[in-house]
């Protein structure tokens, strides 16, 4: 027996010990006083129990006989398990007892579980290259603000996860959202879950007074639901609203230019009527979406990178000066200015959209 | 010092009267109420009336009060109809500070987080100032901002006297009515789909003592009560041993999910607390703990174990 045969055996060993725990876990007795749910008849129930590890020994099986018969790790088996333990630890999660959460509803050890999927896709769907990383603080309170783009806001995932993966001390960045989606369901609970809040100006001076990492986009859905001919060029900043909130709290403000985000839904028109009629701000219509439903929502694959900008420092303001249009608008400008060099350049420093 | 307390046959007024018995300085307590109380002792004196009437103003000058605390404003009860419960908060009010001479020191007024207003525009935590943005579109919320108007007029028409509101948070207890307990027992407990609201909850006796500090010294103002921290609602239901069920359509509004929820479950909540289990509500406390000194000691966590442990002693109790 070869020994790579050996170490396929030892990673599947490994894997049924997993999921034997996981289906151990399933078939812990009921709670007292829970009630009892339907019953299926044994041999369906059985084969409900063993369905994963059937599963998985099958994969096993057609693993080691792809490769005998290509010569080349055809099923990765080091992804496979990763899968089953990201639904393994998530299980967890659902049946842990009790857990904080804070007092905008942000659960952190929720959130770093969801992380293997954005970490995925950081590193291998998007492969983002992030620079600049050293300019946001280990510790204390810091307004990140960035370009907005690319219809749903994964711009603002990949800029958390980024400081979650890059950063020498791991920090948690709270996004202000627009207050339109905690109307909707599920979405109202994930944002808040995962360390979102509502776009006010309350919530940001709260948090940076708690010394969190704000993370902001003035652009808005300006931004996002902008057409491709428009890609890369900045909107209008709001009315400096962040600046006021940087100022008050003595806050830096750490500009952001995200490349790559314009590209994962190219949108070709906005069906202004239609998002009129469902509430929305905007209606997008690009190549996949809606023709292909659902299916439309996957994001395309290209290149991105992220660069954090040096500061942009609050410090020398006096308080009252969050109350000055001119000095406001001033520095909005400023930060406005250095987002977008930093987009022309990441532009030029990446060789293609999709490589 | 002469105390007047409105609504002392209700869970607040009564606890706010035996807390006030045993409070130094001695004071001599007139309680009133429409209905009857069966509270009996030789500093309290209780008054059958209804404020609604134009007649009560008399009989409240007659009583001279130094201290006039009103616990009469109907937040919670969902008996009887709207109108009634509008006319109690509103006419009932008018009557009870037409009645209060220009000497009286102290006006405290039980209100309710209600005034806030639901909405996902708000700030996470509202502050004092958030009031009325958006107005409120709850019976509750709309009569208490008329009847905090109304208090606010009466103080400036009468600048010695000290005037405290207290926007009480929602309480959960096994003591008290509590239409939320009464909610959380359903089995399962019927949530609406899609929704994790962050709820922040009161300890009873945290009201009663608000109330009291209130009426004891001068703390002029309106202010949050609510206690520190918060549980999101599947926690809460988790922590009862309960199920949640997504039963309830999101998007349709409060009115209809609370017909819903009286009509196939038999769960009857007031359209405020619907709105909080659609939106969630959390209130900041700061301003009652820069000018109290203090704040509701209990955690939101603390106030539902209690009621659990509670709930639980009674199961067994009743066997």
């Amino acid at each position: 027996m070869s020994t790579a045969e050996e170490r396929v055996r030892a990673d599947l060993g490994n894997l049924y010990s997993d999921v034997a725990l996981e289906i151990r876990g399933r078939t812990a007795p009921a709670q007292p006083g829970a009630r009892p749910r339907i019953r299926l008849p044994r041999q369906i129930r059985r084969l409900q129990r063993n369905a994963p590890l059937l599963v998985l020994e099958a994969l096993g099986r057609l693993s080691v006989s792809l490769r005998n018969l290509t010569g080349r790790e055809v099923i990765d088996l080091g992804a496979m398990m990763a899968i089953v333990q990201f639904f393994h630890q998530q299980a967890e999660m659902g049946r842990r007892g009790s857990f904080e959460v804070d007092e905008f509803g942000f659960d952190p050890e929720w959130t770093e579980s969801l992380l293997p999927v954005f970490r995925w896709l950081y590193h291998s769907y998007w492969r983002v290259e992030t620079t600049g990383i050293e300019n946001v603080p280990a510790q204390g309170r810091a307004l990140l603000v960035a370009n907005h783009a690319g219809v749903l806001p994964w711009d603002g995932a990949m800029i958390k996860t980024a400081l979650f993966e890059e950063h020498s001390s791991p920090r948690h960045a709270r996004a202000l959202v627009a207050s339109f989606f905690f109307q909707l369901p599920v979405l109202s609970w994930f944002l808040r879950r995962s360390g979102q809040t509502v776009g006010h100006p309350e919530d940001s001076l709260r948090l940076l007074r708690a010394n969190q990492l704000v993370l902001v986009f003035p652009e808005g859905v300006k931004g996002t639901g902008k057409g491709w001919s428009q890609r890369y060029r900045l909107q209008r900043f709001g009315r400096g609203g962040y600046v006021e909130a940087a100022i008050r709290a003595k806050a830096k403000i750490i500009p952001i230019s995200v490349v790559g985000s314009e590209e994962i839904y190219p949108m070709i028109a906005d069906l202004q009527p239609l998002a009129k009629l469902v509430g929305m701000p905007f209606f997008p219509l690009t190549p996949t979406f809606p023709i292909l439903g659902p299916l439309g929502l996957l994001p395309l694959p290209s290149k991105w990178r992220i660069q954090f900008h040096e500061p942009v420092r609050t410090d020398l303001c006096a308080p009252e000066d969050a109350d000055d249009r001119r000095m406001v608008m001033t520095l909005s400008d400023k930060v406005r200015d250095s987002i977008q060099a930093g987009l022309l350049e990441n532009l030029k420093l990446r060789k293609g959209t999709f490589f | 010092m002469r105390v007047l307390i409105t609504g002392v046959a209700r869970d607040l007024g009564a606890g706010v009267v035996r807390r006030l018995e045993s409070a130094r300085p001695a004071a001599s307590i007139v309680g009133l109420d429409i209905l009857p109380t069966l509270h009996e002792s030789p500093k309290f004196e209780f008054v059958k009336a209804d404020l609604r009437n134009r007649s009560t103003t008399a009989l409240i000058e007659d009583i001279e009060p130094d201290v006039v605390i009103h616990c009469a404003t109907r937040v919670g009860s969902t008996a009887g109809s709207a109108r009634e419960a509008h006319e109690t908060n509103v006419s009932g009010t008018m009557n009870l500070l037409a009645g209060c001479r220009p000497g009286t020191q102290r006006v405290v007024i039980k209100s309710t987080v209600a005034v806030y207003g639901f909405g996902s525009t708000q700030p996470s935590l509202l502050t004092e100032r958030s009031a009325g943005r958006p107005a409120p579109q709850n019976p509750a919320g709309r009569d208490l901002r008329e009847v905090e108007q109304l208090a606010r007029d009466h103080q400036l028409a009468n600048p010695g006297t000290a005037l405290t509101m207290l926007r009480l948070g929602t309480v959960l207890s096994a003591r008290w009515h509590s239409p939320l307990a009464e909610y959380l027992s359903l089995s399962p407990v019927p949530t609406i789909a899609g929704f994790d609201p962050r709820l922040q909850l009161l300890h009873d006796a945290d009201a009663v003592d608000s109330v009291c500090r209130a009426a004891l010294a001068d703390h002029p103002g309106v202010f949050n009560v609510a206690a520190d921290a918060i549980i999101l609602l599947s926690q809460l239901i988790k922590l009862a041993g309960a199920r949640p069920a997504p039963s309830l359509p999101p998007l349709v509004g409060g009115w209809l999910q609370r017909e819903m929820l009286k009509r196939l479950h038999g769960a009857d909540l007031p359209i405020h607390l619907l709105d909080v289990l659609n939106n969630g509500q959390v209130v900041d406390c700061e301003a009652l703990l820069t000018e109290f000194g203090w704040r509701p000691p209990r955690t939101t966590r603390d106030v539902a174990e209690e009621w659990i442990a509670a709930r639980m002693l009674s199961e067994v109790a009743a066997g």
